[in-house]
């Protein structure tokens, strides 16, 4: 079966077979967003548990579905950030940083590595702390891997768009991440 | 509106190398007469680069399952639910209907189905009142349970 065919047998004959294809091809990239709003693995796992069981509902009523993942992506960001605003826990985790939700690359020389894995945490310490847009649209192109005509299909924006939103979000990390290092470098 | 504005999206699009020919031809150029633009160019390379040395932590099998609850045991368990007591709720008028048809059942038989139905439609129209009050008055239903 492919993503075409699942797609209709979710919208023509209401068959959870097909619906059950597209989330197991897509749960790893979703559980992946929903950690990029919420911060942590738990929360991340009960926003994608509500988007799929919403967009299960959901995708019966639809007419027509190009591409299942861009439809979805809207309604789990809309869930992410419901449970922020609900929760108040927007940013809860801005001023400890969860370690449990990433892992490094590179060297693996173990000094080296040590040092690796604190500019690691401190990356994603600015991640955290700057607005969800910003994180949202840094995670896709930089941590993620999509290119540009993806993202902006997924944001439902023009590519211009999303050009300059990762202008000023990669300008807010560089000021935030400049700012943190300069802290640490006063406590060292 | 500042005269660099434009470009901003193109530099970015410059250093992720994201550009068609004619982008790429537009930002240089304009790379090569601003010098504010070029400062902004090796900052944001620089800094940027970090981002993706990051990466998510992979989910394990048991978290992924998780992620996805189908909906069917519901769906059976509403189904049967609703077979039964359509089925039954049926039976009952069809008798309430037959004994006042006929003429041989006992007055008392005949009250006996009519208030037997009447009492079940009652106490229906009773719960559904009532769930539909609570609701509106529970504080507690944004509440998971």
């Amino acid at each position: 079966m492919d993503e075409k065919q699942a797609i209709r047998l979710c919208l023509a004959h209401q068959d959870p077979i097909g619906f059950e294809f597209l989330v197991k091809k897509y749960r790893k990239e979703a559980y992946f967003h929903a950690m990029s709003f919420m911060g942590n693995a738990e929360d991340a796992a009960d926003a994608c548990q509500e988007s799929f069981t919403r967009a299960f509902t959901a995708i019966s009523r639809l007419t027509h579905l190009d591409a299942f993942y861009p439809w979805f992506y809207r309604i789990l960001k809309n869930c992410c950030l419901n449970m922020i605003s609900k929760k108040k826990t927007v940013r809860k985790h801005q001023s400890k940083v969860k370690t449990d939700h990433y892992e490094t690359t590179g060297s693996e020389d173990p000094l080296s590595l040590v040092e690796g894995k604190e500019e690691q945490k401190q990356i994603w310490a600015v991640l955290e702390s700057l607005n969800p847009e910003s994180r949202e649209i840094l995670v896709m192109k930089y941590i993620q891997g999509y290119c540009y005509d993806e993202i902006a299909r997924m944001l439902a924006v023009p590519r211009g768009t999303v050009m300059s939103r990762l202008y000023y979000a990669r300008k807010a990390f560089r000021e935030v991440y400049l700012k943190e290092v300069e802290d640490v470098a006063k406590k060292g | 509106m500042d005269a660099c504005e434009k470009y901003r999206g193109l530099l970015i699009g410059l250093i992720d190398n994201e550009l068609n020919p004619d982008e790429a031809k537009q930002i240089n150029d304009h790379l090569i007469r601003c010098a504010k633009c070029r400062e902004a160019y090796e900052a944001l390379s620089e800094t940027g680069q970090k981002i993706g040395t990051v990466s998510f932590k992979e989910p394990s099998d048991e978290v992924l399952e998780r992620l996805w609850k189908p909906p069917y045991s519901r769906f059976v368990k509403w189904t049967g639910l609703a077979m039964v007591l359509g089925g039954w709720l049926v039976f009952l008028v069809m008798a309430v209907i037959e004994a006042f048809r006929s003429s041989s059942e006992p007055f008392i038989t005949r009250i006996a189905g009519g208030s037997l139905l009447l009492g079940l439609i009652i106490l229906l129209l009773y719960v559904v009142l009532e769930r539909v009050v609570l609701y509106k008055s529970d504080p507690y239903k944004e509440v998971k349970r």
